[in-house]
Protein backbone atom coordinates (compact mmCIF):
# COMPACT_ATOMS: atom_id res chain seq x y z
CA UNK A 1 0.00 0.00 0.00
CA UNK A 2 1.51 3.31 -0.75
CA UNK A 3 1.30 5.89 2.38
CA UNK A 4 3.08 9.10 2.95
CA UNK A 5 3.47 10.79 6.24
CA UNK A 6 2.77 14.17 6.62
CA UNK A 7 2.02 16.26 9.66
CA UNK A 8 -0.94 18.21 8.35
CA UNK A 9 -1.24 19.86 11.98
CA UNK A 10 1.83 21.18 11.89
CA UNK A 11 1.57 22.64 8.38
CA UNK A 12 -2.00 23.66 8.65
CA UNK A 13 -0.16 25.89 11.97
CA UNK A 14 2.68 27.06 10.02
CA UNK A 15 -0.28 28.35 6.92
CA UNK A 16 -2.69 30.25 10.06
CA UNK A 17 0.30 31.97 11.32
CA UNK A 18 1.74 33.03 8.24
CA UNK A 19 -1.55 34.38 7.00
CA UNK A 20 -2.18 35.97 10.27
CA UNK A 21 1.06 37.99 10.25
CA UNK A 22 0.50 38.85 6.34
CA UNK A 23 2.89 36.23 4.73
CA UNK A 24 2.11 34.30 1.68
CA UNK A 25 3.58 31.30 0.00
CA UNK A 26 5.85 31.76 -2.96
CA UNK A 27 3.70 31.14 -6.28
CA UNK A 28 4.26 28.00 -8.22
CA UNK A 29 6.28 30.60 -11.36
CA UNK A 30 8.56 31.69 -8.20
CA UNK A 31 8.76 28.41 -6.49
CA UNK A 32 9.56 26.89 -9.92
CA UNK A 33 11.95 29.56 -10.73
CA UNK A 34 13.82 28.97 -7.29
CA UNK A 35 13.74 24.74 -8.01
CA UNK A 36 15.77 25.42 -11.00
CA UNK A 37 17.95 28.14 -10.04
CA UNK A 38 18.76 25.91 -7.34
CA UNK A 39 18.88 22.37 -10.16
CA UNK A 40 21.24 24.25 -12.11
CA UNK A 41 24.16 24.39 -9.31
CA UNK A 42 26.31 21.80 -9.81
CA UNK A 43 28.26 20.15 -6.58
CA UNK A 44 31.66 19.58 -6.11
CA UNK A 45 33.12 16.05 -6.70
CA UNK A 46 35.99 16.11 -4.56
CA UNK A 47 36.81 12.43 -5.46
CA UNK A 48 37.54 13.59 -8.68
CA UNK A 49 40.01 16.51 -7.54
CA UNK A 50 41.56 13.38 -5.82
CA UNK A 51 41.92 11.03 -8.82
CA UNK A 52 43.52 13.98 -10.76
CA UNK A 53 45.68 15.33 -8.11
CA UNK A 54 47.12 11.85 -7.08
CA UNK A 55 49.58 9.44 -8.59
CA UNK A 56 49.45 6.21 -9.91
CA UNK A 57 50.36 5.10 -6.09
CA UNK A 58 47.58 6.52 -4.93
CA UNK A 59 44.85 5.94 -8.02
CA UNK A 60 43.82 2.46 -7.12
CA UNK A 61 42.19 4.01 -3.71
CA UNK A 62 39.94 5.70 -5.71
CA UNK A 63 39.44 3.20 -8.62
CA UNK A 64 39.29 -0.04 -6.85
CA UNK A 65 36.75 0.85 -4.32
CA UNK A 66 33.32 0.07 -7.21
CA UNK A 67 34.85 -4.01 -6.71
CA UNK A 68 35.35 -3.34 -3.14
CA UNK A 69 38.67 -4.40 -4.18
CA UNK A 70 40.76 -4.28 -0.60
CA UNK A 71 43.75 -6.24 -1.91
CA UNK A 72 44.15 -3.13 -4.06
CA UNK A 73 43.38 -0.43 -1.44
CA UNK A 74 45.34 -2.27 1.29
CA UNK A 75 48.90 -1.80 -1.26
CA UNK A 76 47.90 1.53 -2.17
CA UNK A 77 47.96 2.32 1.30
CA UNK A 78 50.98 1.05 2.25
CA UNK A 79 52.92 1.94 -0.77
CA UNK A 80 51.82 5.32 0.04
CA UNK A 81 52.20 5.03 3.57
CA UNK A 82 56.23 3.71 2.60
CA UNK A 83 57.09 6.79 1.12
CA UNK A 84 56.46 9.57 3.73
CA UNK A 85 59.24 11.41 4.53
CA UNK A 86 60.94 10.60 1.58
CA UNK A 87 61.63 12.80 -1.99
CA UNK A 88 58.82 10.52 -3.51
CA UNK A 89 56.08 11.81 -0.59
CA UNK A 90 53.12 14.16 -2.21
CA UNK A 91 51.01 16.86 0.20
CA UNK A 92 47.87 14.97 -1.13
CA UNK A 93 49.19 11.70 0.50
CA UNK A 94 47.43 11.49 4.04
CA UNK A 95 44.52 12.44 2.52
CA UNK A 96 44.48 9.91 0.02
CA UNK A 97 45.61 7.07 2.66
CA UNK A 98 42.62 8.34 5.11
CA UNK A 99 40.30 7.58 1.93
CA UNK A 100 41.69 4.99 1.65
CA UNK A 101 41.21 3.40 5.29
CA UNK A 102 37.78 4.31 5.38
CA UNK A 103 37.00 2.54 1.99
CA UNK A 104 38.54 -0.47 4.27
CA UNK A 105 36.34 0.18 7.09
CA UNK A 106 33.17 0.45 4.60
CA UNK A 107 34.25 -2.55 3.23
CA UNK A 108 35.11 -4.78 6.19
CA UNK A 109 31.75 -3.37 7.67
CA UNK A 110 29.84 -4.67 4.79
CA UNK A 111 31.12 -8.56 5.53
CA UNK A 112 30.88 -7.87 8.66
CA UNK A 113 26.69 -6.82 8.45
CA UNK A 114 25.72 -8.79 5.55
CA UNK A 115 28.29 -11.58 4.22
CA UNK A 116 30.15 -12.58 7.33
CA UNK A 117 30.73 -15.98 5.96
CA UNK A 118 32.67 -14.98 2.66
CA UNK A 119 34.80 -12.62 4.56
CA UNK A 120 38.12 -12.18 2.68
CA UNK A 121 40.07 -13.93 5.75
CA UNK A 122 43.23 -10.79 5.13
CA UNK A 123 40.26 -8.16 6.44
CA UNK A 124 38.79 -10.44 8.79
CA UNK A 125 42.14 -10.17 10.70
CA UNK A 126 42.42 -6.27 10.81
CA UNK A 127 40.88 -5.33 13.58
CA UNK A 128 37.56 -2.54 12.35
CA UNK A 129 38.50 0.11 15.25
CA UNK A 130 42.33 0.35 14.26
CA UNK A 131 41.72 0.75 10.88
CA UNK A 132 39.51 3.87 11.83
CA UNK A 133 41.97 5.27 14.25
CA UNK A 134 44.77 5.40 11.71
CA UNK A 135 42.51 7.02 8.52
CA UNK A 136 41.95 9.42 11.60
CA UNK A 137 45.58 10.00 12.36
CA UNK A 138 46.65 10.95 9.20
CA UNK A 139 43.22 13.17 8.33
CA UNK A 140 44.73 14.79 11.56
CA UNK A 141 47.88 15.50 10.07
CA UNK A 142 46.41 16.39 6.90
CA UNK A 143 43.91 18.74 8.08
CA UNK A 144 46.84 20.63 10.52
CA UNK A 145 48.23 21.90 7.35
CA UNK A 146 45.43 22.04 5.05
CA UNK A 147 42.68 23.23 7.91
CA UNK A 148 40.36 24.92 5.35
CA UNK A 149 40.85 21.61 2.61
CA UNK A 150 36.51 20.55 3.06
CA UNK A 151 36.89 17.06 2.14
CA UNK A 152 39.26 15.84 5.09
CA UNK A 153 36.47 16.45 7.47
CA UNK A 154 34.14 14.31 5.29
CA UNK A 155 36.74 11.51 5.12
CA UNK A 156 37.03 11.91 9.20
CA UNK A 157 33.55 12.32 9.77
CA UNK A 158 33.74 8.93 8.18
CA UNK A 159 36.14 7.22 9.78
CA UNK A 160 34.49 8.21 13.20
CA UNK A 161 31.29 6.82 11.53
CA UNK A 162 32.86 3.82 11.21
CA UNK A 163 33.63 3.25 14.91
CA UNK A 164 30.00 3.05 15.77
CA UNK A 165 28.65 -0.31 16.66
CA UNK A 166 25.56 0.06 19.08
CA UNK A 167 24.09 2.49 20.23
CA UNK A 168 26.46 3.63 23.30
CA UNK A 169 29.25 4.04 21.11
CA UNK A 170 26.70 5.69 18.86
CA UNK A 171 26.22 8.11 21.93
CA UNK A 172 30.03 9.25 21.20
CA UNK A 173 31.39 8.70 18.11
CA UNK A 174 27.71 9.59 15.60
CA UNK A 175 28.23 13.70 17.48
CA UNK A 176 31.86 13.44 16.25
CA UNK A 177 30.78 11.80 12.91
CA UNK A 178 28.51 14.22 12.68
CA UNK A 179 31.00 17.08 13.56
CA UNK A 180 33.23 16.08 10.39
CA UNK A 181 30.21 16.32 8.03
CA UNK A 182 29.29 19.47 9.26
CA UNK A 183 32.22 21.13 8.97
CA UNK A 184 32.79 19.57 5.77
CA UNK A 185 29.90 21.24 4.53
CA UNK A 186 30.76 24.82 6.56
CA UNK A 187 34.05 24.52 4.58
CA UNK A 188 32.17 23.62 1.26
CA UNK A 189 28.74 23.65 0.95
CA UNK A 190 28.67 22.54 -2.49
CA UNK A 191 30.81 19.08 -1.49
CA UNK A 192 28.89 16.74 -3.25
CA UNK A 193 30.55 13.56 -1.09
CA UNK A 194 30.15 15.82 2.44
CA UNK A 195 26.20 16.10 1.24
CA UNK A 196 26.11 12.32 0.12
CA UNK A 197 27.58 11.29 3.62
CA UNK A 198 24.89 13.84 5.23
CA UNK A 199 22.05 11.70 2.88
CA UNK A 200 24.16 8.46 3.97
CA UNK A 201 23.98 9.36 7.86
CA UNK A 202 20.17 10.45 7.15
CA UNK A 203 18.94 6.86 5.80
CA UNK A 204 21.14 4.73 8.09
CA UNK A 205 20.54 7.31 11.92
CA UNK A 206 17.02 5.96 13.28
CA UNK A 207 14.53 8.78 13.37
CA UNK A 208 15.44 8.99 17.73
CA UNK A 209 19.06 9.39 16.41
CA UNK A 210 17.96 12.11 14.00
CA UNK A 211 17.56 9.99 10.77
CA UNK A 212 14.73 10.75 8.17
CA UNK A 213 14.58 8.91 5.25
CA UNK A 214 12.73 11.68 3.45
CA UNK A 215 15.86 13.84 3.68
CA UNK A 216 17.87 10.94 2.74
CA UNK A 217 16.11 10.86 -0.96
CA UNK A 218 16.20 14.65 -1.24
CA UNK A 219 20.15 14.94 -0.34
CA UNK A 220 21.09 11.69 -2.57
CA UNK A 221 18.86 13.38 -5.39
CA UNK A 222 20.48 16.42 -5.27
CA UNK A 223 23.99 14.75 -5.38
CA UNK A 224 22.85 12.24 -7.68
CA UNK A 225 22.24 15.12 -10.61
CA UNK A 226 26.21 16.35 -9.87
CA UNK A 227 27.92 13.04 -9.50
CA UNK A 228 27.84 10.32 -11.47
CA UNK A 229 28.63 7.28 -9.33
CA UNK A 230 27.74 3.33 -7.88
CA UNK A 231 27.55 4.42 -4.25
CA UNK A 232 25.32 7.00 -4.88
CA UNK A 233 23.12 5.21 -6.78
CA UNK A 234 23.22 2.57 -5.12
CA UNK A 235 21.87 4.34 -1.61
CA UNK A 236 19.13 6.10 -3.50
CA UNK A 237 17.67 2.43 -4.15
CA UNK A 238 17.99 1.60 -0.96
CA UNK A 239 16.33 4.48 0.29
CA UNK A 240 13.74 4.23 -2.55
CA UNK A 241 13.13 0.41 -1.27
CA UNK A 242 12.72 1.64 2.07
CA UNK A 243 10.10 3.64 0.95
CA UNK A 244 8.37 0.95 -0.68
CA UNK A 245 9.06 2.66 -3.94
CA UNK A 246 9.93 0.08 -5.79
CA UNK A 247 9.98 0.54 -9.60
CA UNK A 248 12.65 3.32 -8.42
CA UNK A 249 14.81 1.33 -6.40
CA UNK A 250 14.52 -1.10 -9.06
CA UNK A 251 15.88 1.66 -11.69
CA UNK A 252 18.65 2.59 -9.34
CA UNK A 253 20.18 -0.45 -8.36
CA UNK A 254 20.26 -1.49 -12.15
CA UNK A 255 22.00 1.85 -12.55
CA UNK A 256 24.53 0.97 -9.84
CA UNK A 257 24.97 -2.48 -10.39
CA UNK A 258 26.02 -1.61 -14.18
CA UNK A 259 28.35 1.53 -12.61
CA UNK A 260 29.88 -1.00 -10.45
CA UNK A 261 29.52 -4.64 -11.44
CA UNK A 262 31.89 -6.23 -9.31
CA UNK A 263 30.58 -4.91 -6.24
CA UNK A 264 29.04 -7.49 -3.74
CA UNK A 265 26.85 -4.92 -2.05
CA UNK A 266 25.05 -3.66 -4.77
CA UNK A 267 24.84 -7.01 -6.26
CA UNK A 268 23.48 -8.43 -2.89
CA UNK A 269 20.49 -5.33 -2.75
CA UNK A 270 20.12 -5.82 -6.53
CA UNK A 271 19.28 -9.45 -5.70
CA UNK A 272 16.86 -8.31 -2.88
CA UNK A 273 14.94 -5.98 -4.88
CA UNK A 274 14.61 -8.24 -7.69
CA UNK A 275 12.87 -10.94 -5.54
CA UNK A 276 10.77 -8.16 -3.94
CA UNK A 277 8.96 -7.68 -7.28
CA UNK A 278 8.65 -10.78 -8.35
CA UNK A 279 7.25 -11.71 -4.79
CA UNK A 280 5.36 -8.14 -5.20
CA UNK B 1 -5.45 25.35 34.39
CA UNK B 2 -7.93 22.48 34.55
CA UNK B 3 -7.32 19.00 33.32
CA UNK B 4 -9.77 18.27 30.53
CA UNK B 5 -9.59 14.08 29.88
CA UNK B 6 -11.40 14.31 26.63
CA UNK B 7 -9.69 17.37 25.02
CA UNK B 8 -6.22 15.27 26.33
CA UNK B 9 -7.97 12.22 24.51
CA UNK B 10 -8.84 14.45 21.13
CA UNK B 11 -4.99 15.36 20.89
CA UNK B 12 -3.46 12.22 21.46
CA UNK B 13 -5.86 10.83 18.55
CA UNK B 14 -4.68 13.83 16.67
CA UNK B 15 -1.15 13.30 17.21
CA UNK B 16 -1.68 9.44 16.42
CA UNK B 17 -4.04 9.93 13.42
CA UNK B 18 -3.00 13.47 11.53
CA UNK B 19 0.06 12.21 10.71
CA UNK B 20 -0.70 9.43 9.07
CA UNK B 21 -2.74 11.26 6.73
CA UNK B 22 -2.13 11.97 3.23
CA UNK B 23 -2.23 14.97 1.80
CA UNK B 24 -2.58 15.44 -2.47
CA UNK B 25 -2.37 19.63 -2.34
CA UNK B 26 0.11 20.64 -4.68
CA UNK B 27 -0.50 18.07 -6.88
CA UNK B 28 -4.21 18.83 -7.24
CA UNK B 29 -2.44 22.27 -7.57
CA UNK B 30 -0.70 21.33 -10.33
CA UNK B 31 2.61 23.48 -8.72
CA UNK B 32 5.73 22.25 -10.14
CA UNK B 33 7.13 22.17 -6.77
CA UNK B 34 5.36 19.12 -5.85
CA UNK B 35 7.63 16.39 -4.10
CA UNK B 36 7.91 13.07 -6.23
CA UNK B 37 6.54 10.99 -3.36
CA UNK B 38 2.81 12.76 -3.25
CA UNK B 39 3.09 11.80 -6.74
CA UNK B 40 4.16 8.48 -6.14
CA UNK B 41 1.75 7.90 -3.44
CA UNK B 42 -1.24 8.83 -6.22
CA UNK B 43 -1.28 5.64 -8.25
CA UNK B 44 -3.24 3.13 -6.93
CA UNK B 45 -4.50 0.89 -9.19
CA UNK B 46 -7.81 1.54 -10.76
CA UNK B 47 -8.10 5.23 -8.77
CA UNK B 48 -8.52 7.55 -11.15
CA UNK B 49 -9.15 10.25 -8.85
CA UNK B 50 -5.65 12.23 -9.35
CA UNK B 51 -5.13 10.78 -13.02
CA UNK B 52 -5.82 14.33 -14.39
CA UNK B 53 -3.52 15.84 -12.38
CA UNK B 54 -0.62 13.13 -13.48
CA UNK B 55 -1.10 13.60 -16.83
CA UNK B 56 -0.98 17.46 -16.19
CA UNK B 57 2.66 16.69 -14.87
CA UNK B 58 3.30 14.53 -18.18
CA UNK B 59 2.18 16.88 -20.15
CA UNK B 60 4.58 19.67 -18.77
CA UNK B 61 7.52 17.62 -18.13
CA UNK B 62 9.58 20.85 -18.36
CA UNK B 63 8.24 22.30 -15.27
CA UNK B 64 8.80 19.38 -13.26
CA UNK B 65 11.94 17.82 -11.72
CA UNK B 66 12.85 14.09 -13.23
CA UNK B 67 12.16 12.29 -10.43
CA UNK B 68 8.48 13.98 -9.98
CA UNK B 69 8.00 12.64 -13.93
CA UNK B 70 9.47 9.75 -12.84
CA UNK B 71 6.77 9.19 -10.14
CA UNK B 72 3.92 9.48 -12.33
CA UNK B 73 5.12 7.43 -15.00
CA UNK B 74 4.71 4.82 -11.96
CA UNK B 75 1.49 6.22 -10.71
CA UNK B 76 -0.42 6.20 -14.15
CA UNK B 77 1.61 2.57 -14.84
CA UNK B 78 -0.03 1.57 -11.12
CA UNK B 79 -3.59 2.98 -11.90
CA UNK B 80 -3.43 1.32 -15.52
CA UNK B 81 -5.72 3.47 -17.63
CA UNK B 82 -5.44 3.34 -20.91
CA UNK B 83 -5.65 7.19 -21.25
CA UNK B 84 -2.42 7.70 -20.11
CA UNK B 85 -0.82 6.14 -22.99
CA UNK B 86 -0.22 8.51 -25.40
CA UNK B 87 1.60 11.26 -22.87
CA UNK B 88 3.62 8.53 -21.77
CA UNK B 89 4.73 7.99 -25.22
CA UNK B 90 5.15 11.38 -25.69
CA UNK B 91 8.01 11.12 -23.60
CA UNK B 92 9.70 8.12 -25.22
CA UNK B 93 12.41 10.34 -26.35
CA UNK B 94 13.42 12.43 -23.11
CA UNK B 95 16.72 13.82 -22.55
CA UNK B 96 16.60 11.84 -19.29
CA UNK B 97 18.00 8.36 -19.00
CA UNK B 98 15.37 7.57 -15.82
CA UNK B 99 12.46 9.06 -17.28
CA UNK B 100 12.63 7.07 -20.59
CA UNK B 101 13.10 3.73 -18.64
CA UNK B 102 10.41 4.41 -16.74
CA UNK B 103 8.24 5.34 -20.27
CA UNK B 104 9.41 1.94 -20.91
CA UNK B 105 8.66 0.13 -17.47
CA UNK B 106 5.01 2.34 -17.59
CA UNK B 107 4.13 0.92 -21.21
CA UNK B 108 4.96 -1.99 -20.53
CA UNK B 109 2.03 -2.17 -17.80
CA UNK B 110 -0.48 -0.27 -19.46
CA UNK B 111 -0.04 -2.46 -22.70
CA UNK B 112 -1.77 -2.04 -26.40
CA UNK B 113 -0.64 -1.56 -29.17
CA UNK B 114 0.38 1.74 -29.10
CA UNK B 115 2.85 1.01 -26.55
CA UNK B 116 3.84 -1.99 -28.14
CA UNK B 117 4.80 -0.51 -31.20
CA UNK B 118 6.91 2.02 -28.73
CA UNK B 119 8.25 -0.46 -26.87
CA UNK B 120 9.56 -2.42 -29.73
CA UNK B 121 11.21 1.06 -31.29
CA UNK B 122 12.98 2.26 -27.47
CA UNK B 123 13.81 -1.88 -27.51
CA UNK B 124 16.35 -1.29 -30.48
CA UNK B 125 17.29 2.16 -30.57
CA UNK B 126 17.59 3.58 -27.25
CA UNK B 127 20.75 4.90 -26.19
CA UNK B 128 20.94 3.60 -23.01
CA UNK B 129 20.73 -0.27 -22.71
CA UNK B 130 19.39 -0.28 -19.72
CA UNK B 131 16.67 1.13 -21.24
CA UNK B 132 16.58 -1.06 -24.30
CA UNK B 133 16.66 -3.97 -21.66
CA UNK B 134 13.74 -2.77 -20.20
CA UNK B 135 11.82 -1.97 -23.19
CA UNK B 136 12.52 -5.62 -24.26
CA UNK B 137 11.27 -6.93 -21.88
Amino acid sequence: MRTKSRPLALALSIALLASAIGLRGATAEEAKAASKAKAAAPLNDPLAVMHAKTDAVGRPVVTAFAAYDHAAIRKAIAALEARAGTDGARDLDPYVIAQGYAEIATIRRFYEKYAEDDMPAALGKLDADEIAEKGITQADAFAQKHAKHSDIWRVRGALKASQIRGMTSGFTKGPEALEGISTALRLDPKNGWALFAQGRMHYHNPAIAGGDKDLALKELRSVAKSIDNWRIQHYLSLTYDAKDMLPQAWFWAQKASRSAPKNPEVALHLRAVREKREEG
Amino acid sequence: MRYRPARAAAIMLALVVVPGCQSFDQLEANDPTVDEEEVFAAGEPGETEHLGNLHHVLAHRGDYEPEVVAAALTSVAAIGDPSSVALVAALQDDTDEEIRWHVAAALQRLGGSEARTVLARMATSDLSELVRSEAAQ
